[in-house]
């Protein structure tokens, strides 16, 4: 019966935080460490790990991929068996049945990716099972190009590709030309070595015989002694195609994937490899200015759609090898590419394994977009406030990525997931660091003034207004009440109408059209401003809180934490309007208290204030670039200073290299 | 979520309980800016109330300013016989479609005739406990009746009244001549012994002539009902009303209350009118401002009466010498110093024996008279306010000349 209270007030008090293996391990602290659950939890995970590798180390996968399946089926059903047996309800078994053989022939057709099955030696085969998968001839965008290698005799061969994603000039200049065209005109034997052509021929003898695998064909009739490459399908592979990037596939899974991607595949008859060539050559978006961040000092550049131009950017400013890109497969039903960014030498390693983790654990149809990702990763989704700090511009990611923490950049995107993030960062704009600091530190101050009226101005009208008029001077209380004085409504009913309208315009105004986007200015600033006062709907004392409300908001630079305070903002003026400022001060209460419990991969959002930690020149106001030394404490990096205490190496009159201290 | 949903369900719950209740707009109350009591007519009281109409004031819906003029039609004043003060809120309410309010108001007025025959001190209950009251309240004793002071004290350049309130009783900040005690100071006055407090006096204009011949007089000797004047505004407020008890005892005029300000360092600044002292008919005009606040230094004599004697430092800028008289120069400055520290200390002496003769020891100095007893019985044993008036107290006066003001040499005129 007094559940609530005993949950209340586990709520309120203070737990006692448990060691944790990682900190970034978001609410491991607050589960109960027992010592049994835990070792049964990670033999488990051994248990798993090691059935997987396994079965990818011993070419019968068939059995293991079976069980490994299942296991996490299981498991899974374990996490959240009521989920799981309602989905089971919701299956439409009268279409299923319906179409039973199509279902049937998508399960066989998902079991070759699945199982991942190996390529076959003969072209004829391969190309029947790709058009199987590619639903050809249904599918009009897979292309398979038949063509000869112009050899002597010639070698079958098929090109697979996707058009219109692939560059028709990449893959006539620089794969079928040389294939087709100039792959007899250089054989590196006969410079080399002078051989004879007949000798030539021996080696080309080897299609003609399966073989087994790449390390494995060491005996066949390609001499090692004389021949660079290892057998025909490797001088293809070393000395006709000039593709910057080529890989080989060994399965359709491999094959099919890359296909999807944008490069072509190559298969020749007699070998179960098909040679995956760079080819990507869709259309994308050129690198503009930032849409959203936009400063007047700084680079004007922002991230594009295409992943790689995206890491590209980023590599751009940081010239460090220590500065790792990796790519993480991210969904299920159409698996997405996504690139995890850190320093090696500075980012916590458990910080970077947890992004994986969690990136790589995902299952979804549709996680396609940064704001899907976000979701899915963040540590509490209940809460109203952004656990990922979301940036479109390159030199944001880059100088938070040299702080020591991870950049998560989703293809497709041009909006790049920053991790941890806290409240400060929120509020954080890059132009406070390119002007000079007092500006810095004086714009900060105008941003957060502009939060405070965006969230409690409204409410505070309403709060004193309606409950504190006591408080008002005499003079602005006879406006306010003169102005009121033919106003039907109560002062709760105008603010909200108010806000509901301005909330109005502001959405509409960004789902409305750009040919028809300045009527709404007209329309907005009549029904706003004149027309409403005009009518005594609302006294013009309360259009300057609305306007100045706005104008408020609008300076949160974080679009996703400006929404969270739009939303909250109409709670305040609820609680405003049941009990004045005593529930303005009840909701601030309750508002940080809740923040604080908030965390971002582990890092509490409002640190380093709550719980204090050490704190740098740039968390509140910004210091001066040169006092800042030391990366973010709450991150835990690899290496703590960022620049010695004299950054300034010309002060001493010495060579310019700063101190003697090195980093 | 359980939890969410429980903290949430129980804020609404205490917020629907405590909430709502006080919830009122500001055009749903009538906003008293001040209250005037008198002796009644058909009952103890008469009270009246000065009503604010906002919409003259701020100008309707439309935005439109107020239409100005001679501060008419901007309130309206309501007068009721009532036995006491807050039984008068709840006959307001009766007249006025409007809730009474009285968290702005400025001024409480009472009329002499109640201050001195009743006194004010039973009054003050009411304030001191309704939350609605603020102890920055002025309390203002006027001549004649408060019905007719509010009634026809109209501002001339505010539009709000509660302004003109405000403004007119700003004049402690740069005048000497209007006290500064809030409701809160009397009040605190009124229950210490050692101290009397002394309430600003107010009158509206009188229209016939107040003296009969244009002999000198110093300009702080007028006080409210009693400045000869032509125009301005309605209300004059010159002078205090000195109380003991709890009850009004007498007035002082302008430069009695000067001296009063100076004990309690409510004295800014102000500015003497001096006699040249070597050219009769002539005044020099010097600046004063205090130098650190008077030195009382009391012993009790040997007859157990207070012998007192006070230091007071004073400086300031010569504003102008009408004579042509060269006093500027460093073996003349004494000259000017000591006529002002004469002029002064007449005053402070005519101040000394007012409060002496009215036994009510609005200088304060009793506070410094009881440092002397070790015990509270001891202090109240002594019984101050019978002894103050026959006190011997002696009072030494310090001025310097700081500044001479833009022109540093003078030269007369040829």
């Amino acid at each position: 019966m007094f559940s609530w209270l005993k949950t209340l007030s586990k709520f309120i008090m203070y737990q006692k935080p448990q060691p944790a293996p990682s900190v970034f391990e978001s609410g491991i602290e607050d589960r109960p460490l027992e010592e049994g659950e835990k070792a049964k939890a990670k033999a488990k995970a051994g248990g798993n790990g090691g059935s997987d590798t396994d079965s990818n180390d011993s070419g019968q996968a068939n059995q293991d991929q079976h069980q490994l399946r299942d296991g996490e089926q299981n498991s899974r059903k374990n996490g959240s068996r009521k989920r799981n047996s309602r989905r089971g309800k919701q299956r439409n078994a009268a279409i299923q049945e319906k179409y039973s053989d199509k279902v049937a022939e998508n399960q066989d057709i998902d079991q070759i990716l699945n199982q991942k099955v190996e390529l076959s030696y003969r072209l004829e085969e391969n190309k029947q099972v790709l058009e199987k998968l590619f639903r050809v001839p249904e599918n009009k965008d897979a292309v398979f190009r038949s063509l000869s290698i112009g050899t002597e005799p010639p070698a079958q061969a098929m090109l697979v590709f996707i058009d219109g994603i692939t560059n028709a000039q990449v893959q006539n200049l620089a794969v079928l030309q040389p294939l087709m065209l100039l792959s007899g005109a250089r054989d590196i034997r006969q410079n080399r070595k002078g051989d004879t052509p007949a000798e030539a021929g021996v080696f080309l003898q080897g299609q003609e015989c399966p073989r087994l695998g790449a390390d494995s064909g060491g005996g066949e009739p390609v001499n090692k002694e004389t021949s660079p490459f290892l057998d025909f399908f490797d001088r293809v592979k070393q000395a006709v195609l000039p593709n910057n990037q080529v890989a080989e596939g060994r399965t359709y899974d491999q094959v099919v994937y890359d296909v999807l991607n944008g490069n072509s595949a190559l298969f020749i008859e007699g070998y179960n490899q098909a040679l995956l060539l760079e080819t990507k050559g869709w259309h994308f978006r050129s690198v503009s200015p930032p849409q959203v961040e936009a400063v007047i000092r700084g680079p004007q550049e922002g991230f594009t759609e295409m992943l790689r131009v995206n890491t590209t950017l980023v590599r751009k400013i940081i010239h460090r090898p220590s500065l790792v890109t990796e790519f993480v497969k991210v969904g299920d039903a159409a698996p997405m590419q996504c690139a995890v960014m850190y320093m090696a030498d500075i980012a916590n390693p458990d910080l970077v394994k947890e992004v994986k983790r969690r990136l790589e654990s995902i299952r979804a149809d549709y996680a396609h977009q940064a704001g899907l990702v976000e979701q899915m990763i963040e540590d509490n989704p209940l809460h109203m406030v952004p656990q990922v700090l979301t940036t479109e511009r390159p030199d944001r990611v880059a100088s938070n990525v040299l702080e020591g923490k991870v950049a998560v950049l989703v293809g497709g995107n041009p909006f790049v997931m920053i991790m941890p993030c806290t409240f400060f960062n929120l509020m954080q704009s890059p132009e406070d660091a390119y002007v000079r600091w007092p500006f810095g530190a004086f714009m900060r101050l105008i941003r957060y003034a502009g939060l405070f009226l965006a969230l409690l101005l409204p409410a505070h009208y309403v709060a004193i207004v309606a409950y504190h008029q006591e408080f008002i001077p005499t003079d602005l209380l006879m406006a306010i009440t003169g102005a009121r004085e033919k106003v039907p409504f109560p002062s709760i009913v105008e603010v909200l109408i108010m806000e509901a309208a301005f909330e109005l315009i502001r959405e509409a105004g960004v789902r409305i059209p750009g040919t028809i986007g300045t009527t709404l200015g007209i329309v907005g600033a009549l029904i706003l401003g004149q027309a409403a006062v005009a009518a005594n709907i609302v006294s013009p004392i309360l259009i300057i809180v609305v306007a100045v409300t706005a104008l408020g908001s609008f300076a949160i630079p974080n679009y996703s934490f400006s929404l969270s305070i739009r939303l909250l903002r109409f709670v305040y003026i609820l609680l405003a309007s049941l009990s004045g400022l005593l529930g303005i001060l009840v909701g601030v209460f309750i508002h940080v208290g809740v923040m604080s419990t908030v965390k971002s991969f582990g890092v509490p959002f409002l640190a380093p204030a709550a719980p204090v930690t050490r704190k740098g020149r740039d968390y509140f106001l910004r210091g001066p670039v040169w006092q800042q030394e030391t990366r973010p404490d709450y991150l835990d990096p690899l290496k703590t200073k960022r620049q010695p205490q004299i950054s300034r190496g010309w002060l001493n009159g010495g060579d310019g290299k700063g101190g003697k201290e090195r980093l | 979520m359980k939890r969410v949903f429980s903290v949430v369900l129980l804020l609404v719950t205490v917020l629907m309980l405590g909430g709502c209740y006080d919830y009122s707009e500001p055009d749903e109350k009538a906003w008293i800016l001040a209250l005037g009591l008198d002796k009644g007519r058909q009952n103890v009281l008469t009270v009246t109330a000065v009503i604010a109409i906002p919409k003259a004031i701020a100008g309707g819906g439309g935005g439109e300013p107020a239409a100005g003029g001679a501060g008419g039609g901007t309130f309206f004043t309501v007068s009721m016989e009532t036995p006491t003060l807050l039984s008068f809120l709840e006959l307001l309410d009766a007249v006025v479609d409007r809730r009474a309010d009285m968290s702005q108001t400025k001024w409480l007025v009472f009329s002499r005739e109640l201050a001195e025959d009743i006194g004010i001190g039973k009054y003050f209950g009411p304030i001191t406990r309704f939350p609605q009251f603020r102890r920055s309240v002025h309390v203002i004793i006027c001549e004649g009746r408060a019905e007719d002071f509010l009634e026809q004290g109209k501002p001339i350049l505010e539009d709000n009244v509660g302004k003109y309130y405000e403004l007119l009783m700003r004049g402690w900040r740069y005048t000497e001549f209007i006290p500064f005690d809030t409701f809160h100071f009397l009040h605190l006055k009124s229950n210490t012994v050692g101290v009397a407090p002394v309430a600003p006096l107010a009158a509206l204009n009188r229209k016939e002539p107040v003296y009969e011949d244009n002999t000198p007089k110093p300009k702080g000797a007028y006080q409210a009902g009693r400045l000869p004047r032509r125009g301005g505004g309605e209300i004059e407020l010159m002078g205090g009303a000195a109380f003991k008890e709890g009850r009004m005892v007498g007035t002082l005029d302008g430069d009695q209350v000067g001296v009063q300000k100076m004990f309690f360092g409510t004295l800014k600044r102000t500015i003497l009118d001096v006699p040249d002292p070597e050219h009769p008919g002539f005044f020099i005009i010097v600046d004063v401002t205090p130098r650190y606040n008077p030195r009382v230094d009391v012993r009790i004599g040997e007859d157990g009466l207070p012998e007192i004697s006070v230091e007071v430092g004073l400086e300031g800028t010569i504003m102008s010498i009408q004579s042509g008289e060269e006093y500027e120069t460093p073996d003349r400055l004494p000259v000017l110093e000591q006529a002002v520290e004469r002029a002064y200390l007449e005053d402070i002496n005519r101040t000394v024996a007012k409060s002496q003769e009215l036994g009510a020891d609005f200088l304060g100095l009793g506070l410094h008279a009881k440092k002397l007893f070790h015990t509270w019985p001891q202090w109240v044993a002594y019984d101050w306010n019978a002894k103050y008036p026959d006190a011997t107290i002696t009072v030494s006066v310090d001025y310097r000349v700081r500044r001479v003001g833009l022109i540093h040499e003078t030269v007369p005129l040829k």
